[in-house]
């Protein structure tokens, strides 16, 4: 029950103790240069520091208690605002492997999220500028994240993807003395090859499980989610076109000896089922889709494929694909449909921290598909131990997610007594604004 | 034939040195970087961390459009102090199965109430405020009525023990208090009782759960009531930062403790959330809070924090290092007449083989010596520990040499290469870092251990010049080393790129050293059975 007095010991004739002390401190002195070093290590650091005030000039995040939105006004922004938020960077563990530098090209920034990001690379993506330059704020913020550099890549510390000047790369290596790796593919396609073929070298082993995609911006919006899962665990990717399967897909394929695992982003009208059955002499093909991009992408966020890959039963490596989050306490990663620029480096969100998988939405509002979805994981009040809660992350500013879509996400996110439709007892305390708020506490019933 | 072994031995602990020692530094600093990390941010939210900055009317509205969608929601909240904001924030539970007491007197009451009133606010208890030697009659009589347990969240010198007593009369009474702001936080934060449905019981990350925690630094205490209501919308418990801005040792302890840990995928498992409140808390904070909440996989459980297998790494490291010191001065002062280059190479094998290591060395030296009176002494010794001694006599030297060459190439990075050439079959294997740096290591211990070490025992063995024995020494060291090779690399290729869905620790990470060292014993169990054929055609001598 109550705590007792600390207990006082017993004084301590000091005097009688010398000896032992004499003969303690004899032992013990040659160590002192040692326990002195440790001791200096030990005190190489602190958290203590001043206060933090964000400058002027930055960026306005907007929370709300399940919700984050990282606005940006360009690409450019947003990729750092990104990456600021993924990398604390204050020291070698919470600061990057490697960084990503991309034209702002959606199919050769989509390649190289697929591909580069996970671990051990660890890398975030940041924009060039329209004319394909690396602007001031790009710069500093790669100055900023420190990259440890890739163990497995002798040490590379920055991969520069795309048809680029070589002067970026040189700018890089100059002004940052950063290493420098170049994939010069301009070409989205050749670039998977390249990468499939790089990502090889470093793990020793090809990912038997390969998402493939369309390089159009809709086939993009379906296979962002996909996008985002390769981004969380660095599975094979490549490209295909609507009616044709490109020579370097099948070489990407061909090197899966038989054991690929196929998964098509989109339904028919994406990928023709002529070349689904091209890609099904690889291995077995499954389509992860639905009618709208909404639906492939909350689709991809509950698909799972697990089963064997190869292997005995004394190593047997499985094949595992998709989140399969079909229950509550996950994160999600939110975005306007038609901002690829914003939802390709987002893809970082699912790579570190809550992680998570992409949803996207319109505007100005939560379409049917995302919503259902968002309901079908809704939390349910538990006791204090065991809360299980949502969260996400909304990419872009409100000309992209506008708060009235905030809000309806906030909502959907929120814990529920159960029913999705009736209130819960937490929203029903989060509602009692009239207790402590009066009026304004109508907008949160509506 | 002396100096050599040991310069090379002296080399070989020179790198396990220095690579321990960064490893140790890797993990005891704290944020070396958080200046540089915070220059040019356009904003201070990170991944686990959301952070409301300001003054406590800032927070206030922040909290209001985070839970209320509405920042003008709490400005009633504004006008009231403290107590009262508790009393506002709280709908009180119909039929409460407990009841909170906490401090109203002194300047420090503000803040040593705060844990309790956010899981007052949580859970809808009703609160009552004590004085330091005085039960306001108000207090009492809600006490008397409610008639159930009453949780004193406040320390001695807040809330005295004559006052606890009083109540004690009424209703049971349990206090729960720590020594300090940060302490006492984490106790009401770790409590449960079921049956009276009191505390968060957040003692460990083990449940899928996902746990939000509020933090602020004392002085912002004003602050950290505006965010009050958080405690109701996200289930925040409250921890304290430092007024200094830094993370008191008892949030950090109990933050790392939190956090989840996954087999297959992080998707898998829970996530922690932090709010931080008030600008106080500093970027370096923010920084050490937002990676101590990081998951982790299970093993391992990630940067910094220690998992389950570096645990039992460490311990497997301690007592291969303690042996290494063991044989080295054993055989320094009760066995002058074995070589040195024989006891340095016992010294390695107890390094990389804990305890087993030490066994094998005592039990060859345990018979007395066979020769006593000729120039090369043998020891009398049964074919498995013959067997043992010869593997020890490669392993010694091979060993850590393979390891230290593979320390080398993480600390520098592989080479890879990916060219057209690796395009259709399995030959991308041989530009894959992995298959190179096990290449290297076998080539370079072999040419290193050659010349340094094998040569001159091979000579000595023999009483032959040198020269003569260079061949065969070249010869019976890379047989050896292929039977090293087949348990330690297997094992490290298992451990460094199979057992870790992260893939391959960095070298500033103990888990690389445990999976080198723990690759190296399965190397010399392998190895010895396989050395007995060698001895036994007069390869390697079993009696050294």
């Amino acid at each position: 029950m109550t705590p007792g007095p600390c207990s006082v010991p017993r004084p301590v004739r000091f005097a009688a103790t010398a000896p032992y002390m004499a003969t303690a401190w004899k032992w013990l002195r040659p160590w002192t240069p040692l326990v002195s070093a440790l001791a200096l290590l030990g005190g190489c650091g602190s958290t203590d520091g001043p206060p933090v005030t964000p400058d002027e000039g930055g960026v306005e995040p907007v929370v709300t208690a399940y919700t984050t939105r990282l606005p940006a006004p360009d690409p450019v922004t947003q990729a750092i605002v990104i990456s600021q938020t993924v990398y604390p960077a204050t020291r070698e563990e919470n600061a990057v492997g490697a960084i990503i530098l991309s034209p702002q090209n959606p199919a050769i920034a989509f390649t190289a999220m697929s591909r580069i990001t996970h671990m051990p690379v660890n890398a975030p993506l940041l924009y060039l500028d329209e004319e394909r330059r690396i602007p001031e704020t790009t710069l500093r913020e790669m100055r900023r994240l420190r990259p440890d550099g890739v163990v497995q890549d002798g040490q590379t510390q920055v991969y520069v993807v795309g048809d680029v000047d070589p002067s970026v790369a040189e700018t890089v290596r100059r002004e940052l003395r950063y290493q420098v790796e170049i994939f010069p593919a301009g070409d989205p396609v050749a670039l998977a090859e390249l990468l499939d073929r790089w990502q090889a070298a470093l793990k020793s082993d090809h990912p038997d499980e390969v998402v493939v995609s369309v390089p159009t911006r809709v086939g993009m919006q379906h296979g962002v989610g996909a996008m985002g899962w390769n981004a969380h665990m660095g599975k094979g990717f490549a490209w295909v076109f609507p009616d044709s399967v490109p020579p370097e897909t099948r070489r990407v394929l061909e090197r899966r000896h038989g054991d690929a695992y196929i998964y098509i982003t989109g339904g028919e009208d994406v990928v023709s089922p002529a070349v689904a059955r091209e890609l099904a002499r690889y291995g077995p093909v499954r389509r992860i889709r639905g009618p709208t991009v909404f639906a492939t992408n909350a689709v991809n966020a509950g698909y799972k494929d697990f089963g064997r890959n190869w292997g005995w039963w004394w190593d047997e490596v499985p094949r595992d694909f998709g989140w399969g989050i079909a229950q509550a306490g996950h994160n999600f990663i939110i975005g306007d449909a038609n901002d690829l620029l914003g939802l390709i480096p987002a893809a970082v969100l699912g790579h570190m921290g809550k992680h998570g998988p992409i949803l996207l939405v319109t505007p100005d509002r939560v379409p049917p598909a995302t919503a259902d979805y968002l309901r079908m994981v809704r939390p349910d009040v538990l006791t204090p131990n065991e809360t299980i809660l949502n969260f996400a992350w909304i990419i872009g500013g409100e000309n992209r997610v506008s708060w009235e879509v905030q809000r309806e996400l906030h909502r959907l996110l929120s814990p529920t007594g159960g029913d999705a439709e009736t209130l819960g007892a937490w929203e029903r305390v989060n509602q009692r604004g009239d207790l402590v708020g009066g009026e304004a506490s109508g907008e949160a019933r509506s | 034939m002396t100096r050599a072994p040991a310069i090379l031995a002296m080399t070989l602990a020179g790198v396990a040195a220095i690579g321990l020692l960064l490893v140790l530094e890797e993990n005891v600093q704290v944020a070396p970087w958080a200046e540089h990390g915070a220059e040019g941010r356009l904003h201070f939210q990170t991944k686990n961390a959301n952070r409301l900055g300001g003054s406590a009317a800032d927070v206030r509205r922040a909290v209001a459009r985070a839970i209320y969608l509405d920042s003008t929601a709490l400005e009633r909240f504004a006008a009231l102090d403290w107590r009262e904001r508790i009393r506002a924030g709280i709908e009180v539970d119909a039929r409460p199965r407990h009841v909170v007491a906490l401090p109203d007197e002194g300047e420090e009451a503000a803040a040593w109430a705060l844990p309790g009133a956010y899981w007052a606010a949580f859970a809808g208890s009703p609160v009552v405020f004590l004085g330091r030697e005085t039960v306001p009659d108000d207090a009492l009589d809600s006490i008397r009525r409610l008639g159930v347990p009453v949780y004193v969240l406040a320390p001695e010198t807040l809330v005295s023990e004559r006052v606890a007593e009083e109540i004690a009369r009424l209703a049971p009474v349990r206090r729960i208090a720590g020594d300090d702001l940060a302490e006492h936080a984490v106790r009401i934060t770790e409590y449960r009782d079921a049956a009276t449905d009191f505390g968060w019981g957040r003692e460990h990350e083990d449940l899928p759960t996902v746990f939000h925690f509020v933090i602020a630094a004392p002085a912002d205490v004003d602050a950290a009531y505006s965010a009050l209501p958080l405690a109701q919308a996200v289930a925040g418990a409250f921890l304290f930062a430092g007024d200094d801005g830094g993370v008191p040792g008892p949030t950090d302890r109990y933050l790392w403790s939190q956090r989840g840990d996954w087999f297959v995928t992080p998707s898998e498992t829970s996530f922690r959330h932090l709010w931080l409140v008030g600008d106080r808390v500093s970027y370096a904070s923010q920084g050490r809070l937002d990676l101590a909440v990081e998951k982790g996989p299970y093993l391992s459980k990630g940067p910094v924090a220690l998992g389950p297998l570096e645990a039992l790494g460490i311990v497997f490291l301690a007592l291969g290092i303690a042996g290494f010191g063991f044989v080295l001065l054993h055989g320094a002062r009760l066995l002058p007449d074995v070589p040195p280059a024989m006891r340095i190479a016992w010294a390695f094998t107890a390094l990389l083989v804990p305890v087993g290591g030490v066994v094998l060395y005592l039990a060859a030296y345990r018979r007395p010596r066979l020769n006593p009176d000729e120039d090369t002494p043998k020891w009398l010794r049964p074919p498995a520990v013959q067997a043992a001694a010869a593997t020890a006599m490669g392993f010694g030297y091979g060993a850590p040499l393979m390891i230290a060459i593979g320390y080398l190439f993480v600390y520098y990075g592989f080479p890879l290469a990916f060219g057209e050439w690796a395009m259709d079959g399995a030959e991308f294997v041989l530009g894959a870092g992995m298959p190179i740096m096990m290449a290297a290591m076998y080539v370079g211990a072999v040419l290193l251990a050659w010349p340094f070490v094998q040569t001159g025992m091979q000579a000595m063995m023999l009483g032959a010049p040198r020269r003569e024995v260079a061949g065969r020494a070249l010869g019976v060291t890379a047989l050896s080393m292929v039977a090293v090779s087949l348990g330690m690399m297997s094992v490290g290729w298992f451990m460094l790129m199979e057992r870790d869905p992260m893939m391959m620790p960095h070298e500033d990470e103990i888990l690389w050293f445990v999976s080198l060292w723990l690759a190296a014993a399965v190397g010399y169990l392998v190895a010895w059975p396989l050395n007995w054929p060698i001895v036994r055609t007069r390869l390697k001598p079993g009696t050294m």
